[in-house]
């Protein structure tokens, strides 16, 4: 499936499917976070949209999926933003081969929310113009420059705090 | 050598805000490649190498064509393989691999092994590691092949 077609399928189904996740969030910045997910989501597998008869029904399910996820996920856990990445507990940091520079980067990418991890892999490894981004996401390019931003600098700070945390370890030793 | 740092500084702080281009970018990833980079910006070197890493991978997967029915084609620079002549030429690598490491243990590990991807060069031996196993579990058809066995083989030498 081409952006084009992406765009008359499944983009143009925006404001309906905003509808829906507002209804079901009760929050319109997480619901609008929600339909760029399905957006993206669905471009992860726009080879096999093609196949499927009703993209827009498609869409509005996903949609529906991915607001009970995030439903789910306020019930279990705290808002992604604020997680803390403690040392107390056993994670995949205690692991001695998980303490590589490069994985814990890597672990710290895969903790991110769901939009901002999908954002920063398509701009910084796939190479998508901010535009681009924003056309498949539905959404405005300042919307995309802030999710990329928010994210690299989580990155960041979280990898310099962990990165400070094991020179410690290795001074007290 | 100082008016280079600056630059890399002031795109680095445009590139926390989501405001460099894709080609400001580029010279960001091409500073952090190097190994001699400034004392003050090294703590930013894993996230690049992450990127670089993420890229060399997403590029092989790009390069890769599946037939219906048919051997999965890898294109390795500009020529095809398939990944079972693949497979069959890194067993064979692997063993007399195998084989000098154990009748020919040296103390330290001599020479420098590189990986090219479509032309470019690789010498770290995460990337040439990910690389090398990425192609041998592709082939690989269960865990009692040899060429698994030989993948666990290959986990030991991290030791070094």
């Amino acid at each position: 499936m081409t952006l084009e077609q992406f765009k008359s399928d499944i983009i143009s189904q925006r404001q309906k499917l905003l509808a829906v996740a507002w209804r079901m969030l009760a929050n319109e910045a997480d619901a609008e976070d929600a339909v760029q997910e399905v957006f993206l989501r669905l471009w992860s597998i726009r080879g096999q949209l093609d196949t499927i008869s009703n993209p827009g029904g498609f869409a509005m399910q996903t949609t529906k999926n991915i607001c009970i996820d995030k439903l789910r996920m306020q019930r279990t856990t705290v808002d992604p933003e604020n997680v803390f990445l403690g040392f107390e507990e056993k994670t995949p940091y205690h692991d001695t081969e998980k303490q590589d520079s490069v994985g814990i980067v890597r672990r710290i990418i895969d903790n991110l929310p769901e939009l901002q991890r999908k954002i920063i892999m398509m701009r910084d490894v796939e190479g998508y113009e901010l535009q681009e981004i924003a056309d498949i996401t539905g959404s405005q390019t300042n919307a995309v420059t802030m999710n990329l931003s928010r994210a690299r600098k989580k990155v960041r700070d979280e990898f310099i705090r962990i990165n400070a945390y094991y020179k410690m370890k290795e001074i007290k030793k | 050598m100082k008016r280079d740092i600056l630059n890399i500084k002031q795109l680095l702080d445009q590139y926390f805000e989501g405001q460099t281009s894709l080609q400001e970018e580029q010279i960001l990833r091409n500073y952090f490649q190097q190994e001699d980079v400034d004392e003050s910006l090294t703590e930013y070197k894993p996230m690049f190498d992450f990127f670089n890493e993420e890229r060399v991978l997403n590029s092989i997967e790009e390069n890769e064509v599946e037939i219906p029915g048919k051997v999965k084609f890898l294109r390795m620079g500009k020529v095809w393989f398939s990944r079972f002549s693949i497979g069959i030429a890194a067993s064979i690598m692997l063993f007399f691999g195998v084989k000098f490491a154990f009748f020919n243990q040296k103390k330290e590990v001599s020479g420098q092994s590189i990986v090219y991807v479509d032309g470019k060069k690789f010498t770290d031996r995460k990337t040439i590691r990910s690389q090398t196993l990425n192609t041998l579990e592709a082939i690989s058809e269960s865990e009692d092949d040899v060429i698994a066995s030989q993948i666990d083989i290959l986990d030991s030498f991290n030791d070094f």
